[in-house]
């Protein structure tokens, strides 16, 4: 067992780590609904409705309406500690995406969420995302949400 | 066309190259017919390790200070997992996979789970685990321990982590890049089943797999 299993992770650590690069450009890039169901769907739920008192709901979130630079920051940055949304308390952790999803990605993502539940919305662009990458390069992952100004 | 004579191929000799020929692309052909046959037909989700022998039985410390074995959780299957607490992306995922495979199973079988989150990080501590598996479930352990035990756990489960050069964000500090399968150890403390990183959001599957192991036929939530 060990060195099967052994064998097998050591192929797979380069591939899998915590630090991956966002995919090059030119490779194929999932759409928003596939890396919603991959990467989101089991927290905040296929229909987007969180779990009780962990991962608040996205079919309701008021964020997702307007302008979307404070879910994209989140989805770059990840979050860690107490929300209310409604009156209601969650407290969990979003994993930070950055490494992982490309811009092109992360845009796809945001208009499938806004698509799901906010179908009124502009469209994010990979441009903003982008933006949002470069503002937020230097900063700490895993935010709280008072210090993203989201605690309410 | 005049024809060479002596040149003329013997109709056995044919037949013979037109048979090696058609062996060199049957039988490749047979054998991964049959891989993907075995791979299918296979009751389990994840890889099943049917020769495994009993899983490494680690004492580390849990989040609460206290020392735990491996065996002091037997009776129960365990879905065990490496990583460290400031992992921006496969430990909150793969811990919110499990989180969601434990919620998807009936009560009396969640009750026969554990999930055992092992750092691999020296800066976690009982405090810093404390703080962190709760955001997935209440129930989850989370273990660390010295770099001698967490070394030899790892080793033993075939896991794989080292110090990665700082990154982007986080203030510099440095991540840990580290292997990602969860590992099923089942009531009797046998290693039995691994799964990839990519199989973890099949959640349901892996409920399946649990409630194999744990001998009932109940079907596990969508």
């Amino acid at each position: 067992m060990k060195s099967r299993a052994a064998a097998l992770s050591a192929c797979l650590l380069a591939a899998a780590s915590c630090s991956p690069a966002p995919p090059a450009a030119g490779v194929y890039v999932p759409n928003g609904s596939r890396i919603f169901e991959a990467k989101c769907a089991s927290c905040h739920q296929a229909d987007g409705s969180g779990i009780p008192g962990i991962c608040p709901p996205l079919s309701t979130s008021p964020r997702l309406a307007g302008s979307a630079e404070d879910t994209v920051r989140v989805m770059l940055l990840g979050m860690r500690g107490p929300i209310t949304r409604g009156g209601v308390s969650y407290n969990g952790v979003m994993p930070a995406w950055r490494f992982d999803l490309g811009d092109a990605q992360i845009a796809s993502t945001v208009n499938e969420l806004r698509t799901r539940w906010r179908p009124n919305s502009p469209e994010v662009s990979e441009e903003m995302v982008r933006r949002v990458r470069a503002e937020t390069a230097g900063q700490k992952l895993f935010p709280s949400p008072a210090e993203l100004g989201l605690a309410e | 066309m005049i024809a060479k004579p002596g040149r003329k191929p013997r109709p056995g000799r044919v037949a013979v190259v037109v048979a090696l020929a058609c062996a060199l692309v049957a039988v490749p052909a047979l054998v991964v017919l049959f891989s993907v046959a075995a791979r299918s037909a296979s009751p389990w989700f994840g890889q099943y390790d049917a020769g495994a022998g009993p899983a490494y039985d680690f004492s580390l410390t849990d989040q609460d200070g206290k020392p735990l074995r491996l065996s002091d959780l037997s009776g129960n299957v365990v879905l065990l997992s490496f990583g460290f607490t400031r992992c921006p992306n496969i430990c909150p995922t793969t811990l919110g996979n499990l989180a969601a495979v434990v919620r998807g199973l009936p009560p009396p079988l969640r009750d026969k789970v554990r999930v055992v989150f092992v750092s691999v990080d020296e800066r976690d501590t009982p405090a810093t685990m404390k703080d962190y598996v709760p955001f997935f479930d209440k129930s989850f352990i989370g273990l660390v321990g010295s770099p001698a035990d967490i070394g030899a756990a790892a080793r033993a489960y075939g896991a794989f982590f080292r110090k990665a050069p700082p990154v982007e964000g986080d203030g510099g500090d440095y991540m840990i890049d580290h292997s990602t399968y969860t590992y099923l150890i089942d009531p009797a403390g046998k290693f039995r089943i691994h799964y990839r990183f990519d199989q973890m959001p099949e959640t349901a599957r892996i409920a399946g797999d649990i409630s194999r192991v744990l001998g009932t036929s109940e079907p596990a939530k969508p």
